[in-house]
C-alpha cells in the first residue's frame, strides 16, 4: 500500500498519525510547499508578536517524520493529480504512484483586488514566508484589512510589538463570521481598549504611496501607514483537484463523502481545502478552522488505512483564548437567519443571556443546539460542543443550559435518551452511574 | 494519605502496641490512621454546622462556593471555630468548679477551713452569676484596664457563655469582635480555675508530694481501681477512703493526683490511657466524661475490666456510691485472679502539686532580671495522636532546660514529663544548665528540674504569674514568659491558651488551631493580640516541624534573636 | 485503561477531593494551610457540581482535545494512555476548553495555561481516589463496550 499525502499542515499530520495506528509498514510520502516542516499556522501571529521563536511554532517534534516513517518532500509543489494512472507530478517534473492519495492542501490566502496590492509592505498572513515578511518589516504603523480572526489576532500582536496599528473591517462588525453583533461589540470594545484604532463598514479602495506602501484609502479617510496585513479571507487551494476533474462543491472546496473519498475512488481530500456536510447548516460548507481540519485528517487516515469510519460532519468553532483578556467562543450557526436550508417547517429559537461580565447565546433549529456563543465564562462550552455534533433534542433543558451552573452531569437525561448517540465508552460509564 | 510516625516515646506504652495488634486490639492510632484524611475545610476552620441550612463550607480553590449559606466569610467561619472550642473547654471547666462546689455545699466533705471555703463558694456563685467582684481585685489594674477596653472582663455565664455564643448564632460580628467574644469565655474559665483552686486549698489544704507514676505502679495482687478524668473531688476522696479500708489501690489517670491526704498517682497520662487496661492488673475503672475515651469500655470488656461512670442522670449518694464501687472493685479482683498480669518496669519520682507559695517567687524574679536563666518556658496540655506521644513535652523541655529557660509544667503535661524524670527531684542537675539549676536549689525545697504546678483546675498557674509579676514589680507581659500546649487536644486547652495571651504570656499551640483558612483571623491572633494584650497566640502552619525545630523556634526567641515569626514582645529587645 | 470511577452511593459530596487535589497537584505549597491562601487561586482538576459526583478528565479513546490543540500540547502518554497538557507549550487559545464534552477543563486566566487532570501522572496513586473519606472514588478498568473490534 502506497499512500501519497499532498499537504504538511493539520490534516495531513492528523492521516499520518492514524494511518500508522492501522499500517506501520506501508510507505508514505508527503509533499508540501511549505519549507518549514510542522509548524502551527495558529500560532504564527504569536511568532509576529515576538512572543514565540520559530522552533516552539511547532504542533509536531522535528523527529515526527523520522519516527512515523514518513518520506517529506518539503518545499516540493505538486503539480499534477492523474487519477486514471493513480499517479501524481511535482514541479520537478518527478512521477510518484499511489493506491490512496489525501489532498490537504489547505487554503490559500484572499489577496483582494485593490489598485496597491503590490507596493512593498503589504503582506497576507497565511505562510511562514508570509509571517517572516510581516515580521521582518520594519513599521510604525500598520493596517490589517479584514476583522476575521487572522486579523484580530495580527492586530494585536502588531500591538505588542509597538506598532501603532489599524483594524479595518467591511462588514458592520469585528469578527462577522464568528460572532454575533452583541458578541461582536464586547471583543471590539476590548481590542480598542488595546489600543486599537477599529473601523468597521468601511472598504479599503486603494494602496498609496510609490514603491512602498504609504496609506490606504477607504470609503470616508485615509488611513497613514507604512504597513499592511491583508487577512480578508481564505479560498481552498483545489486547484490541483479542479485539473484532475474531482467533484467541486459551492464553496469551491473537493466535495468529499462521509469517508472523507472524493468522487474518484481513492482519492480523498481533507482540512481547509475540503467541503464537507456541515452539522449545523445541514448543508455542504467548508469549515476552515483547525481542529476541523485535525478531525478530518484523522478520519481521513483511517479510511485509508482500511478502518471504515463514518465522518459525522463539521461545524465552525472558533476560539479567541488570552489575545483580547477575555475568553471568547462560538460555534456553528449564530445567528438563525445566517443558516442555509431554511424550511418553513423549521423552528429557530435564540436564547440569549447578557450581564456586565459575560454574554451567552444559544442557537437552536428545531429543539437542537446549532449555535452558541460564549464570552466571559466559557468553560462549560464543549458540553454545547458535544451537543451540537451530536444533533440532540434539548428543547426542554434551556434554563439548565443556560445555567451559570451548567455541569455535564445534569445532561445524563439527555444522554440517556439518546443513548445510541452517545455510545462511545466515556459517555456509557457515565451513565452507567444512574445518576 | 500516608501517616508514618513514632506512635509513643513512652517505653511502657510501646510495649503494648504490638500486643494490642496481635490481639486485634484497636487503639487511638488505628482509629486515627482510620481517619485520614481528615477533613480539611474542619481542620481550617472553614466549615460551619450551626443551623440546618448546612453543613456550609468555604471552599478555598472555588469562587463559586466562598460563603456560608447565611453569608459568613471564610474569617466569620474560622474565628467562629476557635469560638465554639472556647465555650465548649470553658463549660468544661464550669462543670468541674460546679461538681466541687455541689459536693462541699453538700456538706460530703469537711473542710480544712470552713470560712475560706465558704467565702471562696461565694465567690464563685458571683462570678458565674455576673463576674464578681472577688476575681477582679486578684489582677493588677493596668490588666483590668486592657480587659474592659476590649470588652473581656468576665461577667457570668449569661454574658460570657449564652452571649458569646450568639455570635455563631447570626448576626454581623466581624473576625475582632467574634475572637474577644472567645477571650471573655476563656477569662471567665480562668478566673473559675482559679477559684476552683482556691477552694481546694480551703478544702483540702495544698501541699507538693513526692509520689510514683507510670504504668509500674501498678500492682500484681491487690485489688486495683483507676479513676479516668475529672468528677466530683468529694466521690475521689470517699472512693479513696473506702479504698483504703479495705486495701484495695487507688490510682488514677487524667484526674487530680492529691487530694490530701489522698494521693491518686498517675499511671500514665492521656496519649496511652488504654494501655494500663492490658496490663490485666486494673480490675474496676471509674470514669467521669472529660478526658475519658468512650475505647476504654471496649478495652475493658476484653481484660474483663469493671466500668462504673459517675456522669450519670441520676444523682447517687457519694459515700454510698463510693462503698459500692469498693464492693465491686473486690469482686472483680476476686474474678480475675486467673488472668494474667503483665506490668511493665517502668516507674518515675514526681514531685507534684507545687505552688506559689512553695516558691521563692523574689529569686526566680532575681534570676530573670540578673538574666541567670533567659526566660520561663510554661508546658501545657495534654497528648495528641498527631505528633509522637511526649515527644514534643520531653524535646521542649530538654532543650528548655539545656539553654537556661526555666520550665514549668501544668496538666497532663506534668504527668507525661514525670515519666522521663523531669519532677524527680533526684535528677535535678541532670537536664539543666548552670543557671537554671542553680536558681532550682535556692527558689524552693527539693525541686525538680521541671516545676510542676499541678492540673490547670489548681489555677496554679494564675497564681504563678501573678505573684511572679509582684515579685518582680513588672506586668506579666514585661516578663520572659511563653507558655507552650506542645501536643494539646481538649477544647479547655484551647480556653486556657487564650486566657495566657490574654494575661500577657504568648502562646504557642500545637496542633495549629482551626483559624488557618482565614488569615485575617491569624493575624488578629498576632497583631491585635498584641496591641490589646501585650502577646499573642502562634498559629503555627507547618505540619511538618519537628519537636527539635519547635523547641529551636522558641529558645530564638527567648535568645531575643529577632524572628519576624514571633514578633515583638515588652520584653524583648532584639539584638543579633 | 483503567480510568477513575465514582461509586454515587458512596460519594456524599463532601469535596474533599477538590480541596487536596488543589493541595497536593494545583498548588505550589502542597501544604494545606499555605495553599488556601495562595494566589493565584490553585485550581483544582477534579469537579463536585452540584451532584453528589466527582468528574475528573476521562482521558478519553478518541478525544477531541487532541484534535483541537493546535501546536501539540495536548499530548497522549504512550506508556499510559493518558492525556496531559504540557504546560510550558500551551498558548491558552482555549480550543480544548472548546471542544471538551465534560466541560472539565479550566481555562485559567490567571496561570495562562489550560488546566486538565492528569490522572496524577507524576503520582503513585490519583490523589483525589487516596483521600476520598468513604471510598467513593476507584481506579477501574475501562469496560469495553463495543461489540466488534476491527
Amino acid at each position: 500500500m502506497r499512500y501519497i499525502i499532498i499537504g504538511g499542515s493539520a490534516a495531513a499530520i492528523s492521516a499520518v498519525e492514524s494511518i500508522r495506528s492501522l499500517d506501520r509498514e506501508s510507505p508514505i510520502d508527503l509533499f508540501s510547499e511549505e519549507e518549514t516542516p510542522l509548524f502551527s499556522r495558529v500560532l504564527l501571529p504569536y511568532y509576529i508578536a515576538e512572543e514565540l521563536s520559530k522552533p516552539l511554532l511547532n504542533f509536531r517534534t522535528a523527529d515526527f517524520f523520522d519516527e512515523n516513517r514518513v518520506t517529506a518532500h518539503m518545499g516540493l509543489k505538486v503539480t499534477v493529480i492523474d487519477p486514471k494512472t493513480k499517479t501524481i507530478e511535482t514541479v520537478d517534473k518527478k512521477t510518484y504512484a499511489f493506491d490512496k492519495l489525501l489532498i490537504a492542501t489547505g487554503g490559500k490566502a484572499i489577496v483582494p483586488p485593490i489598485p496597491g496590492i503590490d507596493k512593498e509592505g503589504i503582506s497576507t498572513l497565511k505562510t511562514m514566508a508570509d509571517a517572516e515578511r510581516i515580521y521582518n518589516t520594519k513599521g510604525a504603523r500598520a493596517v490589517v484589512i479584514g476583522a476575521g480572526s487572522i486579523g484580530v489576532e495580527a492586530c494585536i500582536s502588531l500591538t505588542r510589538r509597538g506598532i501603532k496599528t489599524t483594524l479595518l473591517e467591511q462588514l458592520g462588525q469585528v469578527m462577522p463570521t464568528v460572532f454575533d453583533a452583541e458578541a461582536a461589540a464586547i471583543v471590539q470594545r476590548r481590542i480598542e481598549d488595546l489600543g486599537i484604532e477599529v473601523f468597521t463598514g468601511e472598504k479599503a479602495l486603494k494602496f498609496t504611496g510609490d514603491k512602498r506602501v504609504q496609506g490606504v484609502v477607504t470609503d470616508n479617510r485615509e488611513i497613514p501607514c507604512d504597513m499592511v496585513v491583508l487577512s480578508v479571507g481564505v479560498r481552498p487551494a483545489a486547484e490541483l483537484a479542479v485539473r484532475a476533474g474531482l467533484t467541486i462543491g459551492d464553496m469551491k472546496g473537493i466535495r468529499i463523502d462521509e469517508n472523507m473519498m472524493t468522487s474518484v475512488q481513492d482519492i480523498y481530500a481533507a482540512g481547509d481545502v475540503a467541503e464537507t456536510r456541515d452539522i449545523a447548516r445541514n448543508a455542504y460548507f467548508l469549515n476552515a478552522i483547525w481542529p476541523c481540519a485535525f478531525e478530518q485528517g484523522h478520519i481521513a487516515g483511517l479510511n485509508m488505512a482500511g478502518r471504515k469510519t463514518a465522518y459525522p460532519g463539521s461545524y465552525r468553532r472558533n476560539s479567541i483564548g488570552n489575545f483580547i483578556g477575555i475568553p471568547a467562543i462560538s460555534m456553528g450557526v449564530t445567528h438563525a437567519e445566517s443558516c442555509a436550508l431554511q424550511s418553513d417547517e423549521d423552528e429557530f429559537r435564540e436564547i440569549r443571556v447578557r450581564t456586565k461580565e459575560s454574554y451567552k447565546k444559544l442557537v437552536l433549529r428545531n429543539g437542537k443546539i446549532i449555535g452558541a456563543i460564549l464570552v466571559g465564562q466559557t468553560q462549560k462550552a464543549g458540553l454545547m460542543s458535544i451537543l451540537l455534533r451530536k444533533q440532540v433534542n434539548v428543547a426542554d433543558s434551556i434554563p439548565l443550559l443556560m445555567s451559570d451552573r451548567l455541569s455535564f452531569m445534569d445532561l445524563l437525561p439527555i444522554l440517556r435518551r439518546n443513548a445510541d448517540q452517545f455510545s462511545e465508552p466515556e459517555y456509557k460509564e457515565l451513565i452507567d452511574t444512574g445518576l | 494519605m500516608e501517616f508514618i510516625q513514632k506512635k509513643t516515646a513512652d517505653n511502657a506504652a510501646e510495649r503494648f502496641l504490638p500486643k494490642a495488634a496481635d490481639k486485634g486490639t484497636k487503639l487511638a492510632w488505628d482509629r486515627f490512621e482510620g481517619q485520614l484524611p481528615e477533613c480539611g475545610f474542619c481542620e481550617s476552620g472553614l466549615s460551619c454546622r450551626d443551623c440546618l441550612q448546612g453543613p456550609c463550607i468555604s471552599n478555598p480553590f472555588r469562587d463559586a462556593n466562598k460563603l456560608g449559606v447565611c453569608g459568613k466569610d471564610k474569617d466569620v467561619l474560622a474565628a467562629q471555630s476557635l469560638l465554639k472550642l472556647v465555650l465548649k473547654g470553658t463549660m468544661a471547666t464550669l462543670d468541674q468548679v460546679g461538681d466541687f462546689v455541689e459536693g462541699v455545699a453538700s456538706g460530703g466533705v469537711k473542710p480544712r477551713d470552713k470560712a475560706a471555703a465558704d467565702r471562696v463558694i461565694a465567690e464563685i456563685e458571683a462570678l458565674l452569676k455576673d463576674g464578681g467582684a472577688g476575681m477582679k481585685k486578684a489582677f493588677p489594674k493596668a490588666l483590668l484596664a486592657a480587659w474592659e477596653e476590649a470588652g473581656i472582663v468576665p461577667q457570668g455565664v449569661a454574658k460570657d457563655l449564652f452571649k458569646a455564643s450568639q455570635k455563631t448564632e447570626g448576626g454581623v460580628a466581624g473576625v475582632e469582635e467574634t475572637l474577644f467574644w472567645a477571650f471573655k469565655a476563656a477569662l471567665l474559665g480562668a478566673f473559675a480555675r482559679k477559684l476552683q483552686g482556691d477552694l481546694k486549698k480551703a478544702v483540702f489544704g495544698a501541699a507538693p508530694a513526692e509520689i510514683e507514676v507510670d504504668m509500674g505502679i501498678l500492682k500484681k495482687d491487690t485489688a486495683t481501681i483507676i479513676l479516668y478524668g475529672r468528677f466530683s473531688p468529694v466521690l475521689k476522696v470517699k472512693i479513696a477512703e473506702a479504698a483504703a479500708k479495705k486495701k484495695v489501690a487507688v490510682m488514677g489517670v487524667c484526674t487530680d493526683p492529691l487530694l490530701l491526704p489522698h494521693v491518686f498517682a498517675p499511671v500514665t497520662s492521656y496519649g496511652s490511657q488504654e494501655l494500663p487496661l492490658m496490663t490485666g492488673a486494673v480490675d474496676l475503672i471509674v470514669v467521669g466524661d472529660q478526658f475519658v475515651n468512650p475505647s476504654l469500655a471496649a478495652i475493658a470488656a476484653e481484660y474483663s475490666v469493671a466500668v462504673v461512670p459517675t456522669e450519670t442522670l441520676k444523682d447517687q449518694n457519694p459515700d454510698v456510691f463510693a462503698k459500692a464501687i469498693v464492693e465491686k472493685a473486690l469482686n472483680a479482683f476476686g474474678f480475675r485472679r486467673s488472668i494474667v498480669r503483665d506490668i511493665p518496669d517502668a516507674k518515675k519520682t514526681a514531685l507534684m502539686g507545687l505552688s506559689a507559695a512553695d516558691l521563692d517567687m523574689k529569686k526566680i524574679a532575681a534570676a530573670l532580671a540578673g538574666e541567670k536563666i533567659k526566660g520561663i518556658a510554661i508546658l501545657a496540655g495534654t497528648n495528641n495522636v498527631k505528633f509522637t506521644q511526649d515527644l514534643p513535652f520531653v524535646t521542649l523541655a530538654q532543650e528548655f532546660l539545656k539553654d537556661g529557660v526555666l520550665c514549668i509544667s501544668e496538666g497532663d503535661a506534668g504527668v507525661s514529663l514525670a515519666k522521663y524524670g523531669f519532677l524527680d527531684p533526684g535528677q535535678s542537675e541532670k537536664h539543666c544548665s548552670q543557671g537554671v539549676a542553680e536558681l532550682l536549689k535556692t527558689a524552693g525545697k527539693n525541686l525538680p528540674a521541671v516545676i510542676d504546678l499541678g492540673l490547670a483546675e489548681n489555677g496554679g498557674l494564675t497564681e504563678f504569674l501573678l505573684a511572679l509579676s509582684a515579685a518582680a514589680g513588672k506586668s506579666i507581659k514585661e516578663l520572659p514568659i511563653l507558655a507552650c500546649f506542645a501536643e494539646a487536644n481538649r477544647s479547655a486547652e484551647a480556653g486556657e491558651a487564650l486566657s495566657l495571651v490574654a494575661m500577657g504570656v504568648s502562646t504557642y499551640f500545637w496542633p495549629a488551631l482551626p483559624v488557618t483558612g482565614s488569615p485575617k483571623t491569624m493575624d488578629a491572633l498576632s497583631t491585635l493580640c498584641r496591641l490589646k494584650f501585650g502577646a499573642g497566640m502562634i498559629v503555627d502552619t507547618n505540619k511538618k516541624r519537628e519537636p527539635l525545630a519547635k523547641a529551636g523556634m522558641i529558645l530564638k526567641v527567648f535568645n531575643r534573636v529577632a524572628d519576624p515569626a514571633a514578633g515583638d514582645h515588652p520584653w524583648t529587645d532584639w539584638k543579633k | 485503561m483503567k480510568v477513575l470511577m465514582v461509586d454515587k452511593e458512596k460519594c456524599t459530596g463532601c469535596h474533599q477531593c477538590e480541596l487536596w487535589c488543589g493541595t497536593e497537584i494545583a498548588s505550589i505549597s502542597k501544604e494545606l494551610a499555605t495553599a488556601i491562601n495562595e494566589t493565584p487561586q490553585p485550581v483544582p482538576r477534579v469537579y463536585v457540581e452540584g451532584k453528589p459526583f466527582a468528574m475528573q478528565c476521562r482521558h478519553c479513546e478518541e478525544a477531541p482535545c487532541l484534535d483541537a490543540c493546535p501546536n501539540g500540547t495536548m499530548r497522549r502518554d504512550p506508556e499510559t494512555g493518558l492525556i496531559y497538557v504540557n504546560e510550558p507549550t500551551c498558548i491558552a487559545c482555549w480550543m480544548c476548553v472548546m471542544v471538551c464534552p465534560f466541560g472539565i477543563i479550566n481555562p485559567s486566566s490567571s496561570l495562562k495555561v489550560a488546566i486538565k487532570c492528569d490522572r496524577c501522572r507524576s503520582m503513585g496513586y490519583p490523589i483525589c481516589a487516596e483521600v476520598c473519606p468513604t471510598g467513593a472514588i476507584s481506579l477501574v478498568e475501562r469496560k469495553d463496550y463495543r461489540k466488534k473490534k476491527f
